[in-house]
């Protein structure tokens, strides 16, 4: 680059020649400086400034599986997880797998045909699948042992069909409680590394879609046919994927304290005393903040959720969705919750149904299609629920939507109950 | 710009000239697109950056309450809160305010009067303290009703250099567990609005301490001098603050979880299986997610955090520090941490020492210059411990910064154990 001499023109004092070389050479040496600087200045303001781990996240910062919700119960910050099963208990159900058995109660072969038949499949199908050395009978039962074939054979929509016919009747226990994904939740499962690519397609072609979400029942085959212990560890851990939720309760300065700890704070054994202090410090800080709605809840729930309960020793009850429903406020758990006819009884005596939650406490109630209390859980606030799916201890408690319970339980009546003391 | 003319006024390719206008504004125009994009780039890459939320503090950084630090823990998020005392604990408390009275175990008045001048009084000011009215004798214990003259008397250092050495003599429970206040803390109150002015620059004439942290002692006295149930409540509630930590661990999508696993579920009660599924349902999601620190304590500890113990009943203990540190992995609370006696037991026969805490689970004791434990709280990462300061209901469980649990115990040397099986 060069000015030109005085006297070579007029305004020549403010002239710059470059040549083109010189002026690439000026441009980059310009935008590389001024890119150093701007990323040095961006990445050290960013570093300093708090994010909404801590801090409640702006509209801008929330998408459809971390996002805010106001009601009576404050301001709730939700955030979609998946849980998956922990691996220690499955090494063991899968060193040995056993091959599906479908035992039809009260039904003889003809019957069976003609249920498969109604829902689906043609009848050449159907006298292959039920040939007689697929069948036995025991008592006034059939007992089925699908092939892989029959199995594999069926596409999704007949699947879904056949199955959902079959769910409730107890003919199989994965037929009842099938693995199921709501929303998207699938694509976790088929996006996962971890298992062995052909048990991932097997997987899919064994996966269908209901009306709500995508289920998947045919353990017993695609465990039978995947060759290794390990692979079928990675499998099943990828499988177990239950969808919970992670919440959090958002306290800004101008929060109305008192709504909110009335909402919380009414219940039996949940002490004033013990969440104000919390929701007010909070408020005072300059920009709010959150807390974990595990501190809000009765000590029964606080303490289990998201554990596991222990291995049951041989012929020890493992505590179910009843139980945890019907000591969610006691501070010592009551093992009478172990037997349905005292859930029962304290169902009738102690609540009354209402047409829809809207307390902290109150108790959801699915009901089969002959009535039968098949699950309970305890409505939290917004569309959330604590529950413990299934007599289980590979279950552990945690915080669901109602719309995945749903999703779970369903071919089953919701009733909402209220404590007649509230 | 123009490009330059040959001789023979055809243009040169290979040169380019710019008046200083075009120079500036082709410098303007460079540095501002090259900062606009660097710009937009680091942004970017900073928002799909592993991280739960956006913006996260750098570790080890503290920006405001909030504070992140790495470790074997994992990465911990922290937020300084404070806590106030509830309301409903201090109505009926002081609807009828008792005199404050010293009790002097195993002393003279002649024993209690050479204490007092040895600790900056003078003989005059002893004698006229001590008055006969004043005091009284109860079995081997001297009993000292001070006067409010005399506890108003009393000048900072004095008041400071008495009461020290009056703590860890069980004279009187608010000499012995004192309120203490951060530097801020106290401007802080300067501003409360529920604090009467009197009533504020009363409690200015009676804290004492260093001028790090501010002591206060004289409660019953100050509540005496305020004359209404209503200021006395508004006082109270102000002054009760204690500060407090929020701690949330951090789980990025390339956080190392066996090793984060392996460090909370090292702690007795609390189960790996439990903690890993919650850990990697974090780790799946796109940008991590955050976890109370709640959940990755025992039982014992996970019912407790940020709760009050209820008011005992007549005659029934009140848990304190020592019950709830060696209580800390139990399933069914120990009632012989009540007994004092008991705890150095267990000290003695189940511990070791350590030059520093590193293991959830280590235990930190301040001794005082008798070797007389005065608190014990449990380590569990970075700076943290949880803690239950003294024996009194209205001091909630909760975790606290070991620097501020020092503060408090400036007297007293710091000792880490380790238990013996760990």
């Amino acid at each position: 680059m060069k000015q030109p001499k005085n006297g070579e023109g007029r305004g020549s004092a403010n002239v710059f020649r470059f040549s083109l070389s010189g002026l690439m050479v000026f441009c980059l040496c310009l935008v590389a400086g001024v890119s150093f600087i701007t990323c040095k200045v961006a990445g050290s303001r960013r570093a300093w400034t708090a994010g909404p781990v801590m801090n409640i996240p702006e509209p801008d910062e929330q998408d459809k599986y971390t996002f805010t919700r106001q009601g009576p119960w404050g301001e709730l910050l939700t955030q979609d997880i998946s849980l998956q099963r922990p691996v220690e208990y499955l090494n063991q159900d899968l060193k040995t797998v056993q091959p599906p058995v479908w035992t039809f109660r009260g039904m003889n072969v003809a019957q069976i045909k003609a249920l498969f038949i109604a829902n689906g499949l043609p009848q050449q199908e159907v006298e292959k699948a039920l040939a007689p050395d697929c069948v036995s009978t025991q008592g006034t039962n059939t007992v089925f042992k699908p092939s892989d074939a029959f199995v594999l054979s069926l596409n999704s929509e007949t699947r879904d069909r056949l199955y959902s016919a079959m769910r409730g009747l107890d003919v199989n226990v994965y037929l009842d409680w099938p693995y199921f994904y709501p929303r998207d939740t699938v694509k976790l499962v088929l996006a996962d590394t971890r298992p062995h690519p052909d048990d991932l397609a097997l997987f899919k072609q064994l996966v269908y879609r209901g009306k709500d979400a995508w289920r998947f029942t045919d353990f017993e085959t695609l465990m039978g046919r995947i060759p290794t212990l390990e692979r079928r560890v990675m499998m099943t851990a990828s499988l177990a994927r239950q969808p919970a939720v992670l919440a959090r309760l958002c306290i800004r300065p101008n929060t109305d304290i008192d709504q909110v700890a009335t909402y919380w704070g009414h219940a039996p054994n949940v002490r004033f005393t013990d969440i104000r202090p919390m929701l007010e410090a909070l408020k005072r800080l300059p920009k709010g903040g959150t807390i974990s709605l595990a501190f809000l809840l009765p000590p029964f729930p606080r303490e289990r959720l998201y554990t596991y309960p222990l291995p049951p020793a041989p012929g020890e009850p493992v505590p179910d969705c009843h139980w945890s429903t019907l000591n969610f406020w006691n501070v010592k758990p009551d093992n009478r919750f172990l037997e349905a006819a005292e859930c029962g009884r304290r169902l009738d005596d102690d609540f009354y149904v209402i047409p829809q939650p809207g307390k902290f406490g109150d108790v959801l109630l699915f009901l089969d299609r002959q009535g039968q209390r098949r699950h309970s859980a305890v409505y939290l606030a917004d569309d959330l629920v604590f529950t413990k799916n299934g007599q289980s201890y590979v279950r552990p408690w945690m915080i669901m939507r109602i719309s995945d319970l749903h999703a779970l339980y369903r071919d089953f009546t919701i009733v909402y109950l209220r404590r007649k003391t509230d | 710009m123009a490009k330059l003319k040959k001789e023979n006024g055809t243009a040169s390719a290979k040169e380019f000239r710019l008046n200083l206008t075009g120079l500036i504004g082709l410098c303007l125009c460079l540095v501002a697109g090259a900062a606009f994009i660097t710009g937009k780039l680091v942004g970017t890459r900073q928002e799909s950056a592993a991280g739960p939320g956006l913006n996260l503090p750098a570790s080890d950084v503290a920006d405001g309450a909030i504070s992140a630090k790495q470790g074997p823990w994992g990465e911990l998020f922290t937020q300084n809160i404070t806590l106030e005392r509830p309301t409903e604990y201090f109505s009926n408390e002081l609807k009828a305010v008792q005199p404050s009275v010293w009790t002097f175990h195993g002393m003279t008045v002649a024993q209690v009067k050479s204490l007092f001048i040895a600790n900056g009084l003078t003989q005059p000011e002893a004698e006229r303290a001590l008055a006969p009215d004043r005091v009284s004798t109860q079995g081997t214990n001297a009993l000292f009703k001070p006067s409010e003259e005399f506890v108003l008397s009393l000048r900072p250092e004095t008041r400071d250099r008495l009461y020290e050495a009056l703590r860890g003599l069980d004279v009187n429970l608010y000499i012995g567990s004192p309120h203490y206040y951060a530097k801020d803390q106290l401007e802080w109150l300067k501003g409360d609005a529920r604090v009467h002015p009197d009533d504020l620059a009363l409690f200015k004439r009676l804290i004492y301490g260093g001028s790090d942290v501010r002591r206060f002692s004289d409660y019953e006295t100050l509540m005496g001098k305020i004359p209404t149930l209503e200021r006395r409540v508004g006082a109270a509630v102000s002054f009760s603050r204690q500060p407090a930590v929020l701690a949330r661990l951090c789980i990025r999508p390339d956080a190392d979880i066996d090793k984060v696993v392996m460090y909370w579920g090292n702690t007795s009660n609390v189960r790996l299986i439990d903690v890993r599924p919650m850990l990697e349902a974090l780790k799946r999601l796109p940008r991590g997610g955050t976890l109370s620190l709640m959940y990755l304590l025992p039982p014992f500890a996970r019912e407790r955090l940020y709760t009050f113990p209820p008011p005992p009943a007549p005659g029934e203990p009140i848990p304190d520090c020592h019950w709830s540190t060696f209580n800390f992995s139990s399933v069914t609370p120990d009632k012989r941490f009540l007994d004092l006696a008991e705890c150095k037991r267990h000290i003695d026969h189940d511990f070791y020492q350590i030059a520093r805490p590193g293991l959830c689970g280590d235990v930190v004791l301040f001794k005082n210059n008798k070797g007389e434990l005065r608190d014990s709280a449990v380590y569990l990462a970075a700076d943290l411990v949880f803690s239950k300061i003294g024996k009194n209901y209205t001091m909630p469980w909760t975790i606290m910064r070991i620097a501020d649990l020092q503060a408090l115990y400036s007297n007293c040397s710091i000792v880490y154990l380790r238990n013996k099986t760990d």
